[in-house]
């Protein structure tokens, strides 16, 4: 099943990707040919004149005289193939090949110097050959923190072959197009044996906890004077794909502003995306939380003002402005531990939200999810990444 | 991020580089990742020969040569000509910084700070913000704000904005690493709106429960920190806001940025009359 997806994966790629490929097979058979080569070339040396140029009397020497025909034609190939200056001019593409492979991984030495000089030179006779690659195992967070063994995959990519995690999820790129390929378990049912080709190098790693954001100490305040504490929302980041392209096995195409995003999930840029998303969350429960758990009775008159301005940056409220009390004054004063950090003040909790009426819970996922995903369209331009709610895990009302 | 080079420029380059590098003590190429210099800025600004820089895709830099005409770098392994040296560097990434007070301040307390140098930082940060309404009373907003340099219209035009941005900070004086620098910028200009906002609002108002006018400020703030020169203005906020455009400016010409505020907190001088 593995080999056929294999092969089809490896159909779809132009013939310079095939050669230049990781692939074992056609590695072998690039290395029988470059020794084929090297025969022709040695043979061809061996019947020009080159050969005797160096032809010593004391290398001939060597070679007793032929005493018949079989004896002399072996002399004459032994003179001609073994002669110095055969074996020199044989010898100049090796010393070539191998000079401008120090040259070039000195050159990428100094460009990355993570990488090392050895790491750089293995890299390079592989590309160069396709050698058999061994498997390089990725755990989680592997390529978010620096990893020296991994340096070179991000640096200067394929050919490599390894295995990841299935839950988690990859952003190649390829270097001829600036083309960004997403690789996750949604669309390639096998993902245990990644292949990465000859210019392809990995973008972003994100594992699913990556993708996961969880939103805490969320506290609003509705249009009565109300807190509301939401508890903790978790958040999911996920690819939307359509059904006909999770069927092929072929990696999927996503835009740059996709790659961007997903690529800062996986590194410290994740802080500015989940800092986004409880900005936003807090500006939508603010607008919302008077209609939603109070339907009949709050004008929903903010809701009117921004339905005008569906790209511009929501707002929000965190005081009651009524009291015109300094902010801290009112948190200090039985304040429990559990909000020490909240902005409200704490109150004698005088409901907890009825969670049986899911009703109102589904709507409330299925609001906040809409906004999001609207909210990371308009800023971060993104097209497949989307993202759910996954948990609203209690919701308490403070008067 | 292509690191092989291009052209015959390129390549002589890259001998030359290496060659160098052989007798050399100190590496000749230096990184740039997140528009932050793998040294010292003014290590390398004053180092007469640097020769190449490895740029991270979310950096770019700004060269300048003898005669004082700029470059963009984009992202990439680049040699620097000669006579050359780094003016500015960006970050064109996702951009996140709190502008104002921290959330959990107290800002109109009464008794005497224990800390001074604490409390030294936090009336600067006071000071980013700090309003007033009609009424002479004291409004002290802060706010989230987020950027990006957004890249949908292309390379060039990513291009010309980033000489924009640099022709700026120069007049300025201002060099190196500029994300500090246009958070510093984008906050100032959002204060100014704010202030031209609340300055005909009264504190009443903003306290009414039932209003929604500190939204509508945050709206207006939104749609006015985001208007271009030369686009579109049918909207009515920015039609309102067009007056304004003087306060925004250069924001108005800088067409990539793409900036959100949020409203992080709102303090209100207690009335003592």
């Amino acid at each position: 099943m593995f080999d056929k997806m294999k092969s089809k994966n490896q159909q779809n790629k132009p013939i310079r990707d095939q050669l230049f490929a990781a692939n074992e097979s056609a590695g072998r058979l690039r290395l029988v040919l470059f020794v084929l080569l090297l025969l022709i070339y040695w043979s061809f040396i061996a019947q020009t004149e080159v050969a005797l140029f160096a032809i010593s009397d004391n290398f001939l020497a060597l070679f007793p005289n032929s005493t018949n025909f079989t004896s002399g034609v072996i002399r004459d190939i032994t003179l001609r193939y073994f002669s110095p200056s055969t074996i020199l001019f044989t010898a100049v593409p090796l010393v070539i090949f191998f000079s401008i492979r120090k040259v070039t991984s000195r050159y990428i030495q100094l460009l990355f110097p993570a990488i090392g000089f050895k790491e750089t030179e293995r890299y390079l006779t592989k590309a160069a050959f396709s050698f058999p690659i061994r498997n390089t195992p990725i755990q989680e967070n592997m390529l978010t923190k620096p990893h020296h063994s991994l340096e070179h995959l991000k640096f200067l990519g394929g050919p490599a072959k390894f295995v990841f995690n299935p839950s988690s999820a990859l952003i190649i790129q390829k270097n001829n197009n600036q083309e960004y390929l997403l690789i996750s378990s949604s669309h390639r049912r096998n993902i245990n044996n990644f292949i990465l080709s000859h210019g392809e190098k990995i973008y972003a790693f994100i594992s699913k906890n990556d993708r996961k954001v969880l939103l805490k100490n969320l506290i609003i305040q509705d249009g009565y004077g109300r807190t509301i504490d939401f508890g903790l929302i978790s958040l999911l980041f996920f690819f939307n794909i359509s059904q006909n392209i999770s069927e092929t096995s072929s990696p999927l195409k996503i835009t740059v502003h996709d790659g961007r995003l997903l690529s800062c999930l996986g590194k410290v840029g994740r802080n500015t995306i989940h800092q986004f998303l409880l900005d936003e969350t807090r500006d939508f429960l603010h607008t919302n939380a008077s209609i939603m758990f109070n339907e009949e009775t709050i004008p929903p008159s903010s809701n009117q003002t921004r339905g005008n301005n569906p790209d511009i940056a929501p707002k929000i409220l965190h005081e009651n402005y009524s009291k015109n009390t300094p902010i801290l004054t009112k948190i200090s004063h039985g304040v429990s531990r559990k909000h020490k950090h909240s902005r409200y003040t704490f109150m004698k909790i005088i409901s907890t939200f009825p969670f049986g009426k899911e009703e109102l819970k589904k709507k409330l996922i299925l609001q906040l999810s809409n906004h999001l995903n609207k909210q990371l369209k308009s800023f971060f331009h993104t097209s497949t990444i989307q993202i759910s709610i996954i948990e609203i895990r209690k919701i308490t009302i403070n008067e | 991020m292509p690191f092989f080079p291009k052209g015959f420029s390129g390549y002589f380059n890259a001998a030359q580089m290496l060659i160098l590098s052989i007798f050399r003590e100190t590496k000749s190429s230096y990184h740039i990742q997140a528009g932050k210099f793998d040294r010292d800025y003014f290590f390398i600004q004053n180092k007469p020969k640097l020769d190449a820089l490895l740029i991270d895709e979310k950096s770019a830099v700004i060269m300048i040569n003898n005669i004082g005409r700029k470059r963009v770098v984009l992202p990439g392994y680049r040699f620097i000509n000669h006579g050359e040296k780094a003016l500015h560097t960006f970050d064109i990434g996702f951009h996140h910084f709190f502008w104002g007070p921290q959330e959990t301040e107290d800002l109109f307390r009464n008794h005497i700070p224990i800390d001074l140098s604490q409390s030294h930082l936090q009336s600067l940060r006071v000071a980013q913000t700090k309003c007033q309404t009609k009424d002479e009373i004291t409004v002290v907003p802060s706010f989230s704000v987020f950027y990006d340099f957004s890249s949908s219209i292309g390379k060039k035009h990513l291009g010309e904005m980033l000489i924009n941005i640099s022709d700026y900070f120069s007049i300025n004086k201002i060099f190196g690493e500029l994300q500090l620098e246009i958070n510093k910028l984008i906050g100032e200009r959002i204060t100014n709106i704010c202030k031209y906002l609340l300055k005909n609002t009264s504190v009443k108002q903003l306290t009414d429960q039932n209003s929604s006018l500190m939204d509508d400020i945050l709206i207006k703030t939104n749609t006015i920190i985001n208007i271009k020169i030369g686009g579109d203005t049918s909207d009515a906020h920015k039609k309102k806001g067009l007056h304004l455009l003087e306060n925004i400016n250069p924001l108005g010409q800088w067409e990539m940025l793409n900036i959100r505020v949020f409203l992080n907190n709102l303090w209100i001088q207690k009335d003592v009359r």
